[in-house]
This record gives structure tokens, sequence and C-alpha cells, in this order.
């Protein structure tokens, strides 16, 4: 009975908290670790990390670190911490492939990214734990019990500069701040080597246009990825120019069949990432007759990049897109 | 059986020739403006006009290759979906003499559907014909479970029905459950489960097509006899049909027709119901001509459909995604689904008394039982406190209980016993508000899903989070019983309209027909304002299916009025008794029926949408442990409520566990494992009543 009293204040005034964090966006959010913690005064918190939830305050830099989205995941092992625990390592296996970023082998699995296994992170006894803000309605009070929590959102405009922030704020967390500033000078660099390289090519200012496709049911379903995407962006920092000018969903994206495509422009080189085993621009598509009537099809220039290229990642993705493309673009 | 606007009433031999020929006529030109429409839709911006110089002999490569590569694809796909779903419509409403059977109220369309994402789910890369030839076995087994439902007792329309949506149910959860299983290798099958016309070549629309050709092909030999059917089995006996066998030939050529409508674009609902439907009331009675235009109409309907879908979100380039074909006929079909069931009358109200119950002589004594039951519930907490992905001993668990237990154990139950009491809780309330609308319904497979409060609390959900995306936590579980509450209040409304003759009142199974309709309206736009909006589909997935993850002690307030208006209804036990005597007793009783049944309805309504709010759409709890009460305590209401209370909080809390223990770390959302533990018990439960 005692527990079950304590358990109920306890809940009561997590949802207190929330609410205020809700109403006016400036709780901290480092306060909910009541009892855990004992009687830490977030004022006297060396750290301040600004997070989606309002500004989190931590006394020391984390060490043991859970992770609960693949993009801060990889950000983490960019900054040469390993995870002490991540959601779905297999999906991240699969499709995140960027060099540096492969995830060791000892990092506990925690389950599935919407729901991940609230008693396993607890196991963990993690000192922070990052969270995708839109993915953490139902279980952000619960971690706020267990560690402080470091909540992100990756859809807001300009993408890419919402990366880097994140990143660097969530390197504030784990004490690397200069290791994220490097990394992120990195993509910066290597979309200049790019450039350089374009340009003595001849293909300074290419037009491309940046795909992801998949079949449902035999039928192929395109994502065409705009300039509000990170992908785009991280391009474009080469001198490339998007030839596509759909309209986007909350991730920059505009899902399209194959009739859509023909809003491509129509010099645009077709940069693609598809799945070995599921491929609609090798598979279904080929003998469609739009398809073949592309422009970019019959200039054969439709190019593959790494089927383990993630188009919705942080900085080693980031990277990783620049040297595909470059590699698809032969430069 | 059916009133007799809809019934396909047997030929009447003069002057209805010239009629069916001026309506094929009429629809064939619908059909060709329709279509031409169509094609001249697209995301290339290639209009009809272009496509007419083409034809002209003046067009340029571009417009033939979008012709040939995307839109003729679409359109043939649609004539061949329409085909499909028109004439296995009227071959099931013919064979069954129900106007509300098609191939997706039987729930075949559900079971086609469960096959094709089964195969997706193995990745397994079929060509058409066998992904068709799966869809084919899906379909069967759909059927004939619902045969077997519904075949143990009286065979009522209203009763078929039911069956039917209780295997859709079962086979749209076993299809959610796989998609979650591996979001990856089954996305996109989200816009197809709600059907979409969208094809990248000529080659699996001609296939299909031929399929469908050869199904469409047989269709005629069934015309005569289904004609003499409708003027029931031993009349058509003594007039020289096998009815044993034309029947299941009917349903065996309208599953290979929806099965290959299903592999071709998806479930696409209300198609093959509307189309006979209103070919029908236009004077169309023979089948030789219902068939036809029965096609013709729904290959019309399903162009349309899939034109205005691309009209409302325009087919541009620059838009980021389109509205799935099947969610604008749902919206369409739910609400003609609602008028039609408010206007059949069912003819169940004291035939189709099904909610009975036989083994009352050899049932223990009530104490005995219901203690029976609470051990049981008490093992399945304490073996649900253990379960998970943090390994707990007895001992441990027992010092966690006393409060002398390491951190992390200690920890550990706190995460488990909030969400095992919710559970509980919330188990009970179903099965409270199953006994409910059971006792109204008087049939043993309503439950609360049926009568559209789940589908109303989702819309509710899914509104606020997209009308207020910030709104506090305790907004979307308010918003999901107030929507709940509401569309039981527009169900009753409709159902009782209907009434002929003066009759007033709530037929029974008018309700649940009504609130089947209002359920799918209501998921339909749910759909939409998911695809609209571009939300998360996986949580909200995760949402819609029931989940008791990360629950705490709070949602147990949430609980609170439902588990009170369930006292209230042992409470009140004599009145609810009475409602299962039918219709004359009790008013003879000096019940006012009309009035007792709004009552009782309206607790299971605040039961199903209060629980609804707490944990999602948590299925089958409401009919099993019903049942299963009343199989064990009998039929009195004061008795069977509690123990179905302790056996909905048993099956729930199981249910929980096993979620959370099967996939460790990942979890099963309980909705999820709820349904695929009742849709077993159902086809155990028919067997079992076929030899009582």
């Amino acid at each position: 009975m005692q527990k079950m009293l304590r358990a109920l204040a306890t809940g009561g005034t997590a949802i207190a908290l929330v609410l205020t964090v809700a109403g006016c966006g400036s709780g901290t959010v480092g306060e909910t670790t009541d009892g855990k913690t004992g009687g830490d005064k977030p004022t006297t918190g060396k750290i301040t990390v600004e997070t989606a939830q309002g500004q989190v305050t931590l006394d020391k830099p984390a060490a043991k670190v859970v992770t609960l989205e693949w993009t801060y995941a990889e950000e983490l092992i960019a900054l040469g911490v390993t995870p002490a625990g991540n959601a779905d390592n297999k999906g991240y296996g699969t499709w995140i492939t960027a060099k540096g970023a492969g995830m060791p082998d000892k990092v506990t699995d925690v389950g599935d990214r919407n729901e991940p296994s609230l008693e396993k992170i607890r196991a963990l006894q993690p000192d922070l734990i990052v969270i995708d803000n839109d993915r953490s309605k139902a279980n952000l009070k619960q971690l706020q019990a267990i560690a402080p929590v470091l909540s992100f959102t990756y859809t807001t405009k300009p993408q890419l500069q919402t990366m880097k922030k994140n990143f660097t704020e969530l390197a504030k967390a784990v004490g690397k701040e200069s290791k994220a500033a490097e990394v992120n000078q990195q993509i910066d660099t290597k979309a200049a080597d790019l450039k350089g390289r374009l340009d003595k090519a001849g293909k300074g200012g290419l037009k491309y246009a940046l795909a992801q496709g998949f079949t449902a049911n035999g039928t192929a379903s395109i994502r065409m990825l705009t300039d509000d995407a990170i992908a785009p962006q991280v391009l474009n920092l080469a001198g490339l120019k998007n030839g596509w000018k759909g309209q986007a969903d909350a991730w920059g994206m505009t899902t399209v069949g194959v009739e859509g495509l023909t809003g491509v422009d129509k010099d645009a080189t077709f940069l693609y990432v598809a799945a070995e085993k599921d491929n609609p621009f090798t598979g279904d598509l080929a003998g469609n007759a739009v398809w073949k009537g592309l422009d970019f099809v019959k200039n054969d220039k439709a190019l593959p990049l790494d089927p383990g290229t993630w188009l919705f990642g942080g900085p080693l993705s980031a990277q990783h897109i620049l040297d595909e493309t470059g590699k698809a673009l032969k430069v | 059986m059916a009133s007799e606007g809809l019934t396909a009433a047997p030929a009447r031999p003069l002057g209805r020739r010239p009629r069916a020929v001026l309506v094929g006529g009429a629809l064939s030109l619908v059909l060709c403006l329709v279509a031409v429409v169509h094609l001249g839709l697209g995301a290339s911006g290639v209009g009809i006009a272009d496509i007419v110089d083409l034809l002209l002999g003046h067009g340029d490569a571009r417009t033939e290759d979008v012709l040939l590569g995307s839109r003729l694809p679409r359109t043939l796909t649609g004539l061949v979906v329409g085909i499909a779903l028109g004439v296995s419509g009227v071959l099931v409403q013919g064979a069954t003499r129900n106007p509300l059977a098609a191939p997706d109220t039987l729930g075949v369309n559900a079971g086609a559907y469960f096959a094709v994402v089964l195969v997706a789910f193995t990745g397994v890369s079929l060509g058409p014909i066998p992904a068709g030839g799966a869809a084919f076995l899906g379909g069967l087994l759909a059927v004939a479970v619902v045969y077997a439902l519904s075949s143990g007792g009286v065979m009522t329309p209203g009763r078929v029905l039911l069956a039917g949506a209780t295997v859709a149910l079962a086979g749209t959860a076993g299809a959610e459950f796989l998609q979650m299983l591996d979001v990856q290798a089954t996305r996109g099958l989200f816009f197809w489960g709600n059907g979409t016309l969208m094809q990248s070549g000529l080659d699996r629309p001609l296939t299909l097509g031929a399929v469908v050709a050869v199904g469409a092909a047989v269709a005629p030999f069934l015309a005569r006899p289904l004609d003499l059917l409708a003027l029931g089995d031993e009349t058509a006996e003594a007039m020289g049909v096998r009815v044993e066998r034309v029947r299941p030939a009917a349903f065996l050529v309208a599953v290979l027709l929806s099965a290959a409508a299903v592999s071709l674009a998806g479930p696409i609902g209300f198609v093959g119901l509307i189309a006979p439907v209103v070919v029908r009331q236009l004077g169309i009675r023979t089948h030789a001509w219902l068939i036809p235009t029965a096609a013709l109409l729904a290959s019309a309907l399903v162009l349309g459909a899939d034109a205005a879908a691309q009209l409302i979100v325009k087919p541009s380039a620059t838009q980021p995604a389109e509205i799935p074909v099947g969610v604008v006929t749902a919206l369409i079909g739910g609400p003609v689904f609602m008028a039609l069931a408010r206007r059949v009358s069912t003819g169940d109200a004291d035939t189709g008394a099904a909610v009975v119950v036989s083994d009352g002589r050899r049932a223990p004594a009530y104490a005995v039982a219901l203690g029976g039951g609470l051990a049981a519930l008490v093992v399945a907490i304490a073996i649900s406190l253990r379960v998970g992905d943090v390994e707990i001993s007895w001992s441990q668990l027992g010092a966690a209980l006393f409060g002398s237990a390491e951190q992390i154990t200690e920890a550990v139950v706190d995460y488990r016993l909030p969400r095992i009491l919710v559970a509980a809780l919330a188990g009970a309330c179903l099965a409270v508000a199953g006994a409910a609308v059971q006792a109204v319904v008087r049939n043993p497979l309503a439950e609360p899903g049926l009568v559209g409060v789940t589908g109303g609390a989702s819309l509710g959900a899914v509104a606020v989070i997209l009308v207020i995306p910030s709104a506090p936590l305790v907004a979307l579980p308010a918003a999901a019983g107030i929507g709940g509450v509401l569309m039981l209040a527009l169900v009753v409304l409709v159902a009782r309209g209907g009434g002929k003759g003066g009759r007033t009142g709530l037929d029974p199974t008018r309700v649940v027909l009504v609130g089947l309709g209002a359920a799918a309206t209501a998921m339909a736009l749910v759909n939409i304002m998911v695809v609209g909006a571009q939300m998360n589909i996986s949580s909200a997935l995760g949402w819609l299916a029931g989940s008791t993850y990360a629950r705490d002690f709070s949602a147990l307030g949430w609980l609170a009025l439902p588990a009170l208006v369930a006292v209230v209804l042992v409470i009140a036990a004599r009145p609810v008794n009475l409602l299962s005597l039918g219709e004359e007793l009790p008013r003879a009783l000096g019940l006012e029926l009309g009035r007792a049944r709004l009552l009782v309805l309206g607790a299971g309504a605040v039961l199903a949408a209060g629980t609804a709010a707490a944990v999602g759409a948590v299925g089958f709890v409401g009919l099993v442990a019903p049942h299963l009460a009343r199989r064990i305590v009998g039929n009195s209401i004061a008795r069977m409520v509690p123990m179905a209370a302790v056996l909905g909080a048993v099956l729930v809390v199981s249910s929980d566990a096993i979620g959370r223990w099967l996939l460790a770390p990942t979890e099963i959302p309980v909705g999820i494992v709820t349904a695929l533990v009742g849709a077993p018990y159902l086809v155990w439960l028919l067997r079992r009543t076929q030899d009582v």
C-alpha cells in the first residue's frame, strides 16, 4: 500500500510538472528526477542543455546514455560515446551504414523506437536518455523519472541547421562540445571538397533529384526529397542544385508514384536509395513506359547510392551522402 | 428476412426488360464518362485533351508514355476491381438473401488482406497470381469461419453480419500485428491497406483482370438458381435448384473475385455492397441483369471515388501524398450502410434471441466459480508481475511487495504494477460493456467495438492530436471518451428512426448494423486525417491498436467512472435480465423496453468509451468474457456480470503479459494480443455450440 501511495504521488507530481512544462514552456525537466537523485538543485547544475521540452540541467557530463532514436544514436557514436542502450539495433544496422556509425555489439537493445522497454532502460541505470520529441508522448514522465531526458525535434526547419544544433546540445551533455564542432566542420569540409572535385570535372552546379524508393504490394512508392529535407541541404552545400520542387510533408518529402517523376526537372541527375532486395527502380519500374520515357533514364542518369545511406540521419549520414554522391557522379 | 424493397425478389416476367436495358445503358454511359475523367487525372498534368490529341494521331511521346505507364494501368485497375466487387456483391447477396452482405461485410476482404500482408511480411516477392492465390485462401478461410460462426443458431441476416464483422476485426488485427512486427518490411501497406489503384504497369491489372474475367463469365450460370433461391430454400429445392451446391458455388466465385480485387488494389470497402443494392432499387431484379449492371455501377463507383480522391488532393506532383481510394468508398459507403440498416427489418427481435446458454445444469456453484475466477486473476497478476525483459525471481518479487527489495526490482515492479492494474480494470470494464451490449442486442457476437463506440473514440483522439498537437496528455483520453459516447448517441438516433408502422424503440440488431456503418465512416475519417496530416503512422497505429504501454496510476482515474457504471449495472440486474426475454414478455411485465434498452446501451457506451480512453481500442474482450461467464454461471445478470468482469480482467492481464514477454524488449500492443487470442476462441466456441 505504501509503495502504491508513493507511486501515486510520484505520478501526480510528474503530471503536474509535465503540465507546467507544456503550459509555459520553461520548466526544468531535470527536476522530475525527484527522490532518485536525492535533492539535486537544478540551479547548481553545471551544464544546461536546450531541448524541445525546455532546458535540462546536468551536474556533470553524462557517461551512460540511452538513445531511443537512430539519429541521436548516430550522433552519440560520432562523438565517440558508445550508447549504453539503443532502440532497435537491428533496424539501425540495416539502414545506417555510414563510415564510423556502426553500432557496437555490446549496446543493449531496448526495443522498439515507439514503445521502448522502460524496465530495460531502468535496469541500465543511465544518466541520460535521448529521445525524439514526436515519439515521446506516452512515456515522457516515466523516462524523466529514470534519468534526465533530452528530447529533440528533428524536423524543425531548416533541418541541417537543426541537426547541427541538436548535435551540439547533445555533445554538451556528454562533455564533447569540441568534438561536435569538429564533426560539424567535417560536413562543410567534405562538401567543399566535393564541390572542388565537381568543378574540376566540369560538373559544378549539377542539377539532381534525390529519391528513396520501395515497393508496396508490387507497386513502386517513391519519396522525393525537397530542399526542406536535410539530405538535399547537405548536397546543396556542394553547389549541387535540387531539381525537385514538390510540396514537402513534415519530413521534407513528397511521396509519389511513377507518374509523379515526370515532375523532376528535365536536366536533373536522379540519385536514389533503395534496398537491395526491394529496388523498384531496377525491378518494378524497369519496364514501365513512364519510367523509360523519363529524361534521366533515357540519358542513363539514374544513379544508385549505397542502400545503407540514411537520408534522415545525423552528421555521419550527412557525410556519407556526400561521399556516395561523389562516387555516383564519378568525381 | 429483409424488407421487400431490398431483397432479391423473384423475377417479374412482364415489363422488366426495357427498364433493365435502360438502366444498363445509362450506367454504361456514366461509366464511360467517369473513366474518361479518371484517365485525365494524374500527377504529370497530362489532361484528357492531350490524350484525345494522341488518339487522333498528333500527340507527343510523353503523353503516350503517361497513358501506357500510368493512366491506363490505373483506370484498368479500377475497372477490374469494380467488376470483381460488383459481381461478387450480387452473388453474396443472392446466396444469403441479405442486402447488407458483401465480401467486405462478411470478412472476406479482411481475410484476403491478412493473407497478403503475411506474404509481404515473409519478404517473399510473389507474382500477382501466387499472391492472389494467398488472398483467395485467406478470403475462403474467412468465409468458412463466418459460415461456421453463424450456422450454429438461427441463420438471420444480422447474425451472419455480426459474424462477418467479428472475423473482419480478427483479420485486420492480425494484419496490424504483422505490420507492427516489422514496420520497414510492410511499410507502405498502410496506404495499400486502405485500397489504392496506383499501379506501375499493365501486367498486374491484366493478369488479375483475366482471373476476374473468368469469374465474371461463370457468374451468369448462377443467375437462374439465385433467382429461385430468392423464393426461399424450400421453394427453390422444389423447383429443382440444388441449394447445397448453388450456395457454395456462388460463394466460391465471389471469394475468387474479391480476392483478386484485394490482391490488386487492397481492400476497398462497401462497393460490393452498394452497387447491387442501388441497382435493385432502380428496379432490376433478375440476376441475369443484376450481375452486369452491378458490375457497371461498381466500376463507376470505384473510378469515381478515385477521381474524387485525386480531386480533393490535387494530382499534381507537388502534393506530398494521396488519399487511398478505399477511404473514400468507406466514407461514402458507411452512411449508405447506416441508411440501409435503418430500413431493413432484421426480423431478429424475437427469433434471433441468440443469447442462449445451455450448460446451466453442469455449472458449479456461483461462489466456487467466482472464487476460482478471482484465484485465476491473482495468479495472472503474480505471473504478469514476474514476466518481462528484466528477470525478477519470486523471492525478489515477494521482497518488493513488502518494500525491502533492491532498487531495480522495486523500479520494475513500479512499472508493472500500475499497468497490470490498469489492464485488469480495463478488462473488467470491457467485459461488462460487452455484457451490456449483448443484453440489449441479444446476440453473443455483439461487441462494443461493433456498435461504433471504439471508432468514435479513435476519431475523437486523432482529431485532438491533429487540431491541438500541443494539448496536454489528458486531452487525448478525454476526447476519446467524448467521441465514443457521441458516436453511440448518433447510432442510436439513426437506428431508432427507422421503425416501421409505428414500431418504435430500438431493434437490437439494427443498432449493431448501424454501428458497423458508423464505425467504418469514423475509421475512414481517421485515415484521411492520418494521411492528410502526415502523422507518424506507427505511433498512430500503436494507439489505435490499444496499448497499456507506460500507463501509470493516473490512468486508473479514467476507469473510475466506467467501474462505477459497471456496479450500477449489477445492482439494476432485474430489468437487464428481462431484456433477454424478447419483445412481448418484458412489456407484459411492465418494463419500458425502449428506455431500458437505451439506458443499458448507454452504460455500455460509457464503459467502452472510458476504457478506450484509457487503453485505446482493445477488442474481443467484450465478446469473449461475457460469453465464457455465461457458460460458467448462467444467464442471470447479477451473477454473470461479476464473473465476466473477473474473466475480462484475467484475459487482458494475461494478454498484456504475453505482449510484453513474447518479443521482449519489443512490445506487442495488448489489443492485438486479445484479438489474436479471441479469434481462435470464437472458432472453438462454434465447434462447441454445434454439439450442444
